[in-house]
């Protein structure tokens, strides 16, 4: 979409920079945005991106040192006190962030909130049930916070948000924290919303594919610096930058699998069925309802497999099952025939978390961390046996032994996860539970520990239960994927088979909403 | 270091270091009655004046040191020692019966305040020291145990527990060597709190009778003595309360600035 | 909301058994016979058997104990063994003195401390913040009956405004009321200084809630946030903490009537203990529980009527 040169832009940004406690966290970010122009922003966590979006609406913390140029439709904000500044915010430009669940204050309801926006800037109360309508939501506004889903109260921030038809709408990873199919729901409400009002879009995301067919341009920001600024055919055709050029090659990064070779059967679920909540008490609450249903299925030496579903659909309550974590109200799971929850079984299945941050006590080191497993020998090994084990398995993912003396405040969030890999690795196991193993890390780091699981495969023979809500993810390191849905396996094909031909609904929509690739 | 922290631990140590130094050595003997010194204001003689006896004020602070502490400690510790494991088990075995059993236990204890214990125990069987460490120290117990479990229960949520359970750990296990790490700093503060706190209560307690009894000095009965001479000589009033109003504020700075300078986000209980 | 106000009340139910047991346990373990002691030591036997059936020290512990419930529960607390007058009455003439003042005093102390909290926690890292909680920290810091002692010697002998004690009863509400003055003072303003600094705190905490920056983005001021949004969430940890405080009160009390001199609840305990009047000691410790388990149970249904979550509970199931 092509704009007049020589309208002054709505919003521009000359030299912003941005300091707390003297740490400068921006450096002269410049950039521009017309009015009714879609422009993304994006970079890895720590890139500057939020930040530059809570200037722009003034809610930097107060000691925050801010220096540069903000100017908003001729005006030059950064002079301006706080009721002015507030004055401008919800009425002529306003924000949408990343976490929808808390986002909402619980104690009124959802029309309270929004009318709100109204009430401050002395507007007309808005006609609630339109506004509603208008953003997709089938709800009476008595409704409070607590009784919505994510999806639903992101719509009540998105209604707050153009309650006004602001000149500037600012979105902050407005679906990260969304299902696929609710992403591409908001994605497009945006979308629509924007366009309709002629409202300008700042969205800030880390992951291009979701931006790519949205976006008149994107703003590639790194280590709190602008390092390139395109229209969006151009960056992703001609990306000139390095940074930019390693973060489209992390995103278009196809991990090479070795051939499948699988073996006997490893394990077996037979109709597991799980109940929450299973606590006793004198005054029985609500009756407990299945989160997992009648699922059963095999994991033979050496398979992939992978298991996918939107939040909620029990695949991580499927996974604690599978760990020994979680009782069953029905069914059996083996592994070759031992049940799981013993130790011979344990011995011979680990796992790798999400959170790289809440794998690892903060307390102890890591030669502490990575022996934890050994627990579980028959015989405590001598200390050499126990460090030779640690020393190969930090060599295995790409760390040094040296290592295993340091605290885990030493390692990033990717080395954390190498970490995780070699704690699950150290007993040798011939199964790895990955539950959402990838998800919490930047693209880039993502790519290379896609990498290192291909290179494990290929060393050890692994096989692995990849849990993800991320498809494409799963189309890379899998020879079979399962799909789950309301506590119920829907599908069960090869991985390429089902992404050529998805059988059931389900499939169809995850397929559906996934953002293509770039 | 803040300010506040180091202004804590002045204070604190002042206190602590005046009640070691009163297990060899006061300025007078206490024991020894002299009529005619008696309500003397502060003197080169006599630092901090003398009482309606005549004797020493700051050898009896030092002394009564002895007792607030000693009373504080002990009632801290019992429940820590016994409030801690609790929390432990109650947080493991949440949801469960045995969880139930301690919630509600904990509550029932806390319909008691230390005074009402300290009055059913001396009902019973009369006043003493004893009595002050027993009923601060079981009202101390619930509050170790809530803290203990509630700040338990998120740990238990973290991955590394979860990753320790597939390495075959029991709960008590990992409430040892998981839990109870990440959980020190928090008990460290409320360990300071509990310590200000029976420190309060024992002036109470013994200010009332219930405590303490003569000739152990306490700063407490050192405060109801002094309520009907608080005409003749106020000092005699002023200066054991203030030496109550500086321990107890030494130890509440030093809890804050302990809780700041290891995580400010560290939830205690205040009440 | 029901079945959550249902299992309250079934643990209140519980509760209050549970205390009264404790209490009897521990008042009967006492060593010594109330009957000799009330009779002396030259008492014939047959006077004191007597007096052992008439105050039914003669039947078995589980039947005394059921006699004392069941008593309780219809409004009969025992007679008390020293002034052979039932204990309900003395009781509910010490209330008009203890319960005035605990009232008084929990009133005192919000109002104090919930602007004092609110200032503080606006201002925060400010001068006004700095000194609010510094006399925070101070206040409690210092014993309440101390802090009775230097108001005596302050207000009623320095500059003789209020009586340093006593108590000329409601026939003179003006005289009552200035009489009750200092001890709700001194019992309300360390209980305050706690409530202030939960309060800070706890707003400090809403402060850094997405929900107050979702308002922020919505063009409030952080003043307007805090008071439209932090206030009420903020609130509800507090009502928490004075549910609790409510013992604390109960407690202070007894001990600052000591200061006062005031014929209350807390001096007919002290002169119970003395005089080995058990059933009244047994009696008045129950009121007293009872009083804290009760207002805790009425701080659970505050909750849940102030907090939609567990109010609208019933209808998501």
């Amino acid at each position: 979409m092509p704009h007049a040169e020589a309208a002054a832009p709505l919003l521009s940004l000359r030299d912003l920079s941005v300091a707390i406690r003297g740490r400068g966290l921006l450096h002269d970010v410049s950039l521009d945005i017309a009015a009714g122009e879609v422009v993304a922003l994006t970079g890895e966590s720590g890139s500057g991106k939020s930040l530059t979006a809570l200037a722009t609406m003034g809610l930097l913390p107060t000691r925050a040192q801010i220096s540069g140029t903000l100017r908003f439709a001729g005006q030059d904000l950064l002079p301006l006190a706080e009721p002015q500044r507030a004055a401008l915010r919800g009425r002529h430009m306003s924000m949408i962030f990343q976490e929808p669940m808390t986002a909402l204050n619980p104690l009124q309801t959802i029309g309270q909130q929004i009318a709100e926006v109204c009430a401050i800037h002395r507007a007309p109360p808005p006609d609630l049930a339109a506004l509603l309508d208008r953003v997709g939501l089938d709800l009476p506004p008595s409704r409070y916070p607590h009784e919505l889903s994510g999806g639903q109260r992101q719509r009540v921030v998105i209604a707050m948000a153009v309650a006004l038809r602001p000149k500037l709408i600012i979105a902050d990873e407005p679906t990260t924290a969304l299902d696929v199919t609710t992403q591409s729901q908001i994605l497009t409400l945006l979308k629509d919303l924007t366009r309709q009002h002629g409202s300008a879009l700042m969205m800030i995301t880390h992951d291009l594919a979701v931006v790519a067919d949205m976006a008149d341009r994107i703003v590639v920001m790194n280590k709190g610096h602008v390092v390139e600024t395109a229209p969006t055919a151009t960056l992703l055709a001609a990306p000139q930058h390095a940074y930019t050029q390693s973060l489209l090659a992390a995103s278009a990064h196809r991990t090479k699998l070795p051939p499948r070779a699988v073996g006997s059967r490893l394990l077996a679920a037979r109709d597991v069925t799980i109940t929450y909540p299973a606590a006793r008490r004198l005054l029985r609450g609500p009756a407990p309802v299945p989160a997992v249903q009648k699922v059963s299925f095999d994991i033979r030496k050496g398979e992939r497999l992978g298991l996918v579903g939107e939040s909620g659909c029990g695949k991580s309550t499927l996974a604690r099952a599978l760990l020994g974590l979680q009782p069953l109200a029905e069914g059996e799971i083996t592994l070759d025939g031992a049940a799981i929850n013993t130790r011979a079984a344990r011995q011979r299945i680990q796992v790798v978390f999400q959170d790289p941050y809440g794998s690892f006590n903060p307390r102890h080191r890591v030669r502490r961390l990575l022996a934890e497993p050994l627990h579980l020998l028959d015989h405590r090994p001598s200390r050499r046996d126990v460090d030779a084990s640690i020393a190969r398995a930090l060599t295995d993912v790409g760390l040094s032994p040296d290592d295993a003396e340091k605290h885990i405040h030493a390692f990033s969030g990717g080395q954390r996860q190498r970490l995780a890999i070699a704690r699950a690795l150290v007993i040798s196991p011939e199964l790895i539970v990955l539950d959402e193993a990838v998800s919490a890390l930047d693209v880039r780091v993502r790519a290379k520990v896609l990498d290192l699981l291909a290179d494990l495969s290929a060393k050890r023979g692994l096989a692995w239960l990849f849990i993800s809500h991320d498809l494409s993810v799963v189309r890379s390191v899998t020879d079979r994927v399962l799909v789950m849905d309301k506590g119920q396996i829907v599908e069960d094909a090869a991985t390429q088979a089902l992404f050529d031909r998805p059988a059931h609904p389900v499939t169809r929509r995850l397929l559906a909403a996934a953002p293509r690739g770039v | 270091m803040s300010r506040a922290l180091i202004l804590g631990m002045v204070l604190t140590l002042t206190v602590l270091a005046g009640a070691a130094l009163s297990l060899v050595w006061t300025p007078y003997d206490i024991t020894q009655m002299s009529i005619p010194d008696r309500l003397q204001g502060p003197s080169g003689a006599h630092w901090l004046g003398t009482d309606h006896f005549g004797r020493d004020i700051l050898s009896m602070l030092m002394l009564g040191a002895r007792t607030s502490i000693a009373v504080a400690l002990v009632a801290v510790g019992i429940g820590a020692g016994v409030g801690v494991p609790l929390g432990l088990t109650a947080a493991a075995r949440r949801g469960g019966l045995v969880d139930e059993a301690i919630s509600r236990l904990s509550d029932l204890v806390f319909a008691f305040p230390s005074l009402v214990i300290a009055i059913l125990i001396t009902a019973s069987f009369g006043a003493s020291a004893l009595n002050a460490i027993l009923a601060i120290g079981i009202f101390n117990i619930p509050v170790f145990a809530r803290l203990t479990r509630g700040a338990a229960l998120p740990v238990w949520q973290r991955e590394f527990i979860l990753a320790a359970r597939t390495f075959g750990k029991g709960a008590g296990r990992i409430s040892v060597e998981h839990i109870l790490p990440n959980l020190t700093n928090l008990l460290i503060v409320q360990c300071t709190i509990q310590f200000s706190l029976g420190i309060l209560a024992e002036a109470g307690l013994s200010y009332v009778g219930l405590g303490a009894q003569p000739p152990t000095p306490s700063w407490g009965r050192m405060l109801a003595d002094a309520q009907t001479l608080v005409t003749l000589a106020p000092h005699v009033a002023l200066i054991p309360g203030l030496t109550i109003v500086l321990t107890v504020l030494g130890l509440n700075l030093l809890g804050d600035g302990l809780r700041d300078a290891l995580d400010p986000r560290l939830k205690v209980i205040r009440a | 909301m029901w079945f959550y106000l249902a299992r309250r009340l079934l643990s209140l139910g519980v509760s209050l058994i549970a205390a009264s047991a404790v209490i009897f346990l521990v008042v009967e373990i006492a060593p010594g016979d109330p009957a000799a002691y009330m009779l002396g030591i030259n008492a014939q036997p047959e006077t004191l058997a007597a007096l052992r059936t008439e105050l039914s020290l003669d039947l078995p512990a589980p039947a005394r104990y059921w006699h004392w419930i069941t008593g309780m529960l219809g409004g009969d607390f025992g007679t008390s063994y020293t002034y052979r007058t039932p204990v309900a009455d003395m009781v509910a003439d010490r209330l008009t003195v203890s319960l005035p003042l605990a009232v008084m005093a929990l009133v005192l102390a919000v109002a104090v401390a919930l602007p004092a909290g609110l200032f503080a926690a606006s201002r925060r890292g400010k001068p006004g913040d700095v000194a609010v909680m510094g006399a925070a920290q101070l206040g409690v810091a210092v014993p309440n009956f101390w802090f009775a002692m230097l108001l005596v010697l302050g207000f009623a002998i320095t500059w003789r405004i209020f009586p340093s004690g006593g108590f000329p009863g409601w026939d003179q509400p003006l005289q009552a009321l200035r009489a009750l003055t200092l001890p709700t003072i001194a019992l309300a303003l360390p209980q305050a200084a706690i409530l202030a600094r939960v309060l800070r705190s706890s707003l400090i905490d809403a402060l850094h809630e997405d929900y107050i920056r979702t308002a922020r983005a919505k063009g409030l001021t952080p003043g307007q946030a805090l008071r439209r949004h932090g206030l009420r969430n903020a609130l509800i940890p507090v009502l928490t903490l004075m549910g609790l405080q409510f013992s604390f009160l109960l407690a202070g009390a007894i001990i600052i009537e000591q200061v006062f001199y005031l014929p209350g609840l807390g001096r007919l305990i002290f002169q119970s203990i003395s005089q080995r009047d058990l059933i009244t000691v047994e009696s008045v410790t129950m009121l007293l529980v009872f009083a804290v388990i009760v207002v805790n149970f009425l701080t659970d249904v505050a909750y849940a009527v102030a907090d939609p979550r567990l109010r609208r509970q019933g209808r998501r199931a």
